[in-house]
């Protein structure tokens, strides 16, 4: 090491030079934002929400590489087994085939029930799409951004989910975009059943799986039985799928279908909670 | 004149490149990537090649927005960055060169000390718990990354001092 003369040291030795005075009241500015988002001000929460929406295209745009090369792995892992892929994409679509037939059999018998019965149709429930633009890699609460808001009539509690299955719900809503908790958090119970053995379960988020509280013998459920979502409690919407059970020889969790990384986009439930009053 | 305005404003451009890297969602295949504190190292970089030129204010905006993007506690980045700004001019006043084990290891230090105070604080006033093993990895990454990022910034820098002169 070097060590300088003492003579350059005493050139800007004055207290309230300006560089002293710029970072004294950076400092200052930084405490405060500081002490503000510690006390849960509103102004800092729309302050976030508001860069969140407005660095949407940053985040879109370095979101780009991440992609690419998703897409090509998946791509050549596609390629390497094309032959059992379109193998068992054949037998799905014979499967389905079937299936739609069923649906529209059932599609007739419902309208001619409802009728019957005199029952209205009532939409208080919207799907809208999403994208995630930010994925708080580290964040505790295993939380992401989505780019909708209150704008789009977005709520605390909506639901979030993927075509795998339930994903979160709204934590945190802005005017443009909104945080969303997933269920791998440890701060999400999700009320759920099982769809075998028909018991009722709540699910609470732990690392990469659920576990299952307030169930007396988690034994009794099925291996690889489907978890989906109740409406109990009122917030959820039923028939969404979860997850499945696994079961060791020690343990009984559920290992939840939708991953985060399943895709960059995501569909949200809005309830109006309104109409469902009037009805 | 041209060429050294662009080269001025290509770090400023790469930490906020850096900042949305590190928050844009990525995902390969259907596994998540483990994404080192890109901007902290970037940022620690920077400094420590060049602290007269970085002023308090954009270490500030550049703290404010990174940690806008990134949780519950806003300003923490910033004033972890200019009270090492502070520190490593002082240093840089009486100290000409300094042995990069040296930088390393207060590199090492510092940013131990950010991820602790900022995940104390969210432990205490958010009840936030610790994604032990994410942290972990990226605190790793980004020790073994350090140097390399450090070289490129210490080589441009060169490269815009010659310009300069």
């Amino acid at each position: 090491m070097g060590y300088k003369s003492s003579f350059s040291r005493g050139i800007n030795s004055g207290p309230l030079n300006r560089y002293i005075l710029e970072l004294l009241i950076c400092i200052t500015l930084s405490l405060l934002f500081v002490l503000m988002s510690l006390s849960k001000s509103k102004t800092v929460n729309n302050m976030k929400y508001l860069i969140v929406s407005a660095s949407k295209p940053g985040l879109v745009f370095a979101n780009m590489p991440f992609q690419l090369v998703s897409d090509l792995i998946q791509y050549f892992e596609k390629i390497g087994n094309y032959k059992t892929l379109n193998k068992s994409l054949e037998n799905e679509n014979k499967f389905l085939k079937k299936e739609f037939n069923k649906v529209n059999l059932l599609e007739v018998e419902n309208f001619r029930l409802k009728n019957l019965l005199k029952l209205q149709e009532v939409n208080y429930v919207e799907k809208l799409s999403a994208r995630i633009i930010i994925d708080g890699y580290r964040n505790d609460d295993n939380s992401i951004y989505i780019d909708i808001g209150k704008k789009e009539g977005l709520k605390t509690n909506d639901l979030v989910f993927n075509e795998n299955g339930l994903l979160g719900r709204v934590s945190q809503v802005g005017t443009y975009s909104s945080k969303v908790l997933t269920i791998y958090s440890s701060d999400s119970v999700l009320p759920g059943i099982s769809v075998n053995t028909k018991h009722s379960v709540f699910a609470r988020g732990d690392g990469d799986r659920l576990v299952l509280k307030h169930l007396e013998n988690k034994f009794k459920l099925e291996h690889n039985e489907l978890v989906i979502s109740t409406d109990a409690a009122g917030f959820f919407k039923e028939g969404i799928i979860i997850g499945k059970i696994v079961k060791t020889l020690n343990d009984v969790y559920i290992q939840p279908t939708a991953k985060k990384s399943d895709s960059i986009f995501v569909n949200v439930l809005i309830f109006d909670f309104k109409k469902i009053n009037l009805d | 004149m041209v060429l050294s305005f662009f080269l001025r404003i290509i770090p400023y451009f790469l930490l906020i490149l850096f900042i949305f890297f590190e928050f844009a969602p990525g995902y390969f295949s259907d596994k998540e990537i483990i994404k080192p504190y890109f901007t902290f190292m970037f940022l620690y970089a920077l400094i420590n090649n060049d602290s007269e030129r970085f002023r308090p204010l954009w270490i500030l905006l550049v703290g404010l927005f990174y940690d806008f993007l990134d949780g519950e506690v806003i300003g923490i980045t910033s004033l972890f960055f200019l009270i090492t700004l502070h520190f490593l001019k002082r240093k840089h006043r009486t100290i000409v060169s300094i042995d990069f084990k040296i930088i390393w290891t207060n590199f090492i230090l510092i940013l131990l000390a950010y991820i602790s105070v900022n995940k104390f604080i969210q432990f205490v006033f958010f009840d936030n718990y610790f994604e032990f093993k994410r942290i972990v990895l990226s605190f790793f990454l980004s020790i073994i990354l350090f140097p390399l990022f450090n070289s490129i910034v210490k080589k441009f820098n060169n490269r815009l001092g010659y310009i300069n002169e």
